[in-house]
C-alpha cells in the first residue's frame, strides 16, 4: 500500500462528500468554461469572417437596413426594402485615381421573394467575380445560368431540397443546380442567382444592392470612393467589424467576471468542506502520527486527495463546459448574443445551428490548473492544521 | 540496561482552568520482554503516563531513555520515525482508519516503509491469520465487532515487528469473554519476546501480566510482580 492508496480509498468509501466536492467543481468550471468557450467561438467566428470576407470595403446604398447586411456578418431578413445603387456606380469605380488599386470588385442585389411557405432572400452575384473575391466557396452542383440559381447549405437541409429541384419564387420556377458548402455565415440562407435573373424577380431594375471591393489601401481607398458615390455609403470593413468586436470583447469580459466570481464562490465551499473534512479526521492523523507517519507523510496524502478531486474535478468541468455551447449553443446565441447586438452571432442564430465543437485546449489546461490551485488553497488550512497537530492531543479521546 | 527508564517524570497540562499536575516525579524501568500492567483510578495519569513512555507526548520535566535513545532530544519528525521503528499502540477503541479495509489497516506501518506492495498485503495478511482474522481481512472496521476490530488493531501494532506494544485499556469497551481472548493474545505475543505495557483499570486483568504498577494523583504509589507467571515463561 501507498500513501496515494490511503488518499483513493477515502475518496472512494466516503462518497457523498467526494461527489459533493467534484460536483462544485464540475459545476463552477463547467460553466465557466461554457461561458469562455461561447466567447472564445464568437470570437473565431468573428475573425474567420473577417478573413473570409474577400472585401475589405462595402458600397452600399444610404439605407439604415443595409448597414451590415451582407457578406457574412448579416440577419437575413432585414433586407426585404432596401435602397438602390444606380448601375452607373460601377463605372465610377474606374474613375479612381489609381485604378490598378482595386484587385476585385464583386457587386450584388439583394432582395426578397416569396417561396411557397415562406420568403428567401435573393442574391444576384456575378458569379466569376464572386468567386474570385470568395475563394473558399464551393458549390456542390453546377453553377447557374439562366434561371437557375445556388442555394445555401442551411436552406438546402431546412427545406430539404438540392440540385435538381426547383424553387417557386415570386411565382416563377427556379431550378437549383448547386448547393454552396457550408460557410458559417448568412450565406448559408440564401439563394444565389446571376443577377439578371434577381433583377427581373425583384423588379430591381439597374441597380445594385451592393458592391464589395477588394483594394490595396482600403482606408484612404474608401475615402476616395465615397467623394465619387455621394449618394452611397461607403465603409471600409475594418469599421463595419469594430461594432462586432465591440460585442464580443463585451461578452468575453462577462465571461470573464462571472468565471472568477465562481471561482471565488467555489474555493469557498471547497475551503469549508475540506476543512470540516480535517476536523472529521484529527483521530486519523493522530493515528497516522502515533504509528510514525512522518509530516510530509499526512501532507503528501492530503494533496493526493484534494489534487485527484481538483484534476477529475477540473477536467470533468471542462469537458461539460465545451460540450454544453453544442447543445444549449442556439438556445445561448438568440437568447443572450442576438439582445446584446452582436451581429455575428445572429446569422447563425438565425439558421438555427448549434454552435461548432472546438476542444480549446488552453481553456482545458487553465480550467485544470485552476481547480489545482483551487484545491490547494483549500487544503492550506486543513494541512496547516494536520501539521500543528499534537498527536497526543489528538488521541486523548481516543 | 533496561529497555525503558523513566526518571523523575513530570507533566503539567496548561489549559484554559488552569495548570493540570499529570504527572509528579513518576520513575520506573521496564525490562525487555515484560507484560506491564499500570492500574489506577480514573484521572490518575495512566494515559498520561502511556503517552510519554510511547514517545507522543514530551514531559515537562524529567528524563526517558528507550533503548538507551533519549527520544524527547529527537525532533518531532525523528521521533515520528523511532515510533515507527519501536513502538506499536492499541487504544481502547475507535483506532482503526474507518475507510480502510482490516487489510489495509495493518498496513498502515508498512505504508512508509520499504516493503513492495505484495510484501506489504503478505505481512499484513500473516498477521491477521496470527490474530484470528484471516478471512475478514476486506472488512472496513465497521463490519467487524469490537473485539475484531481489537485483533486488527493489535496486528497493526505488530505488523512492523516493533519491541514494543503500548496498549491503553485495551478491553475497557469489551465484554469479559473477548476481554480475556484479547489477553491471551497479548500473553501468546509476549511469550514471543514483545514488550507489552497495558493501562487497565480491572484487577481481574492483572492474571495475564507479570507485573503491575499502581498510580494515584500522578504518583506511583507500588509495583506488584508475579512470580508464577514470570516461572511459567522461562
Ligand atoms: N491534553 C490534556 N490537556 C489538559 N489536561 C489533560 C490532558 N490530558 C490529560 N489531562 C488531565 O490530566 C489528568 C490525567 O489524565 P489521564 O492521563 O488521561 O488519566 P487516566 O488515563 O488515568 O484516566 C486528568 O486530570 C486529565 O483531565
Ligand atoms: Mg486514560
Amino acid at each position: 500500500m501507498k500513501l496515494q492508496n490511503i488518499a483513493l480509498s477515502n475518496l472512494r468509501r466516503r462518497k457523498g462528500r467526494t461527489m459533493f466536492l467534484l460536483l462544485t467543481f464540475l459545476v463552477v468550471v463547467g460553466t465557466s468554461v461554457t461561458l469562455n468557450a461561447i466567447s472564445l467561438g464568437l470570437k473565431q467566428d468573428l475573425d474567420a469572417k473577417l478573413s473570409s470576407l474577400g472585401a475589405n470595403i462595402v458600397i452600399s446604398a444610404k439605407s439604415e437596413h443595409l448597414a451590415l447586411s451582407y457578406g457574412g456578418l448579416s440577419v437575413p431578413g432585414v433586407t426585404y426594402d432596401v435602397q438602390k445603387l444606380s448601375a452607373s456606380a460601377l463605372d465610377k469605380l474606374k474613375q479612381v485615381s489609381r485604378p490598378e488599386d482595386i484587385t476585385a470588385i464583386a457587386p450584388a442585389v439583394i432582395g426578397a421573394a416569396s417561396g411557397d411557405k415562406r420568403k428567401y432572400v435573393l442574391a444576384g452575384v456575378d458569379f466569376p467575380a464572386e468567386l474570385k473575391m470568395k475563394t473558399w466557396w464551393k458549390v456542390d452542383g453546377s453553377l447557374p445560368q439562366g434561371d437557375e440559381a445556388v442555394i445555401g447549405s442551411g436552406l438546402a437541409v431546412r427545406d430539404k431540397i438540392g440540385p435538381g429541384d426547383s424553387l417557386r419564387l415570386n411565382g416563377k420556377s427556379v431550378k437549383i443546380s448547386g448547393v454552396l458548402e457550408q460557410t458559417g455565415g448568412s450565406e448559408d440562407m440564401v439563394v444565389f442567382s446571376p443577377i439578371e435573373l434577381v433583377r427581373r424577380l425583384t423588379g430591381l431594375k439597374d441597380s445594385f444592392t451592393l458592391i464589395e471591393v477588394n483594394a490595396k489601401d482600403p482606408e484612404n481607398m474608401a475615402a476616395e470612393l465615397a467623394k465619387l458615390l455621394p449618394g452611397a455609403k461607403v465603409t471600409p470593413v475594418t469599421q463595419l467589424v469594430e461594432g462586432a468586436t465591440e460585442s464580443v470583447n463585451r461578452f468575453t469580459r462577462f465571461a470573464l467576471m462571472v468565471s472568477i466570481l465562481l471561482a471565488v464562490v467555489g474555493t469557498m465551499v471547497v475551503v469549508v468542506t475540506l476543512s470540516g473534512n480535517v476536523n472529521d479526521r484529527t483521530r486519523e492523523l493522530g493515528i497516522f502520527r502515533a504509528i510514525g507517519f512522518r509530516q510530509r507523510h499526512i501532507l503528501s496524502i492530503l494533496f493526493t486527495e484534494v489534487l485527484l478531486i481538483s484534476v477529475t474535478g477540473g477536467l470533468g468541468g471542462y469537458l461539460l463546459g465545451i460540450t454544453a455551447p453544442v447543445v444549449f449553443g442556439p438556445l445561448l446565441a438568440q437568447s443572450t448574443v442576438v439582445q446584446s447586438g452582436l451581429a455575428a452571432a445572429q446569422g447563425r442564430a438565425a439558421a438555427g445551428q448549434a454552435m461548432g465543437f472546438a476542444w480549446y485546449p488552453w481553456l482545458g489546461l487553465g480550467s485544470v490548473l485552476t481547480a489545482c490551485i483551487v484545491g490547494l488553497l483549500a487544503i492550506t488550512y486543513p494541512a496547516w492544521r494536520a501539521v500543528k497537530l499534537d498527536p497526543a492531543e489528538a488521541l486523548r479521546f481516543i | 540496561m533496561s529497555l525503558i527508564e523513566i526518571n523523575d517524570v513530570h507533566k503539567v497540562y496548561k489549559g484554559g482552568e488552569g495548570e493540570v499536575h499529570a504527572l509528579r516525579g513518576v520513575s520506573l524501568k521496564v525490562e525487555e520482554g515484560e507484560f506491564l500492567a499500570m492500574m489506577g483510578p480514573s484521572g490518575s495519569g495512566k494515559s498520561t503516563l502511556l503517552s510519554v513512555m510511547g514517545a507522543l507526548n514530551p514531559p515537562t520535566s524529567g528524563s526517558m531513555l528507550i533503548d538507551g535513545i533519549d527520544v524527547y532530544a529527537l525532533d518531532s519528525e525523528r521521533r515520528a520515525d523511532f515510533r515507527h521503528e519501536y513502538i506499536g499502540f492499541v487504544f481502547q477503541q475507535f483506532q482503526l482508519v474507518p475507510y480502510l479495509t482490516a487489510l489495509e489497516n495493518v498496513m498502515l506501518p508498512l505504508a512508509i516503509s520499504r516493503y513492495p506492495d505484495k510484501e506489504q498485503r503478505e505481512m499484513a495478511k500473516n498477521v491477521l491469520e496470527k490474530v484470528g482474522l484471516g478471512e475478514k481481512c476486506l472488512r472496513l472496521p465497521n463490519q467487524l465487532s469490537g473485539g475484531e476490530q481489537n485483533r486488527v488493531a493489535i496486528a497493526r501494532a505488530i505488523v512492523n515487528q516493533p519491541p514494543i506494544v503500548f496498549a491503553d485499556e485495551p478491553t475497557g469497551s469489551l465484554d469479559t469473554q473477548t476481554g480475556q481472548d484479547i489477553l491471551t493474545l497479548f500473553q501468546a505475543l509476549n511469550r514471543e519476546g514483545l514488550t507489552i505495557i497495558m493501562v487497565t483499570h480491572n484487577k481481574e486483568n492483572l492474571d495475564w501480566v507479570q507485573r503491575a504498577v499502581f498510580i494515584r494523583d500522578g504518583s506511583l504509589e507500588k509495583s506488584e510482580s508475579y512470580g508464577p507467571r514470570m516461572a511459567q515463561e522461562g
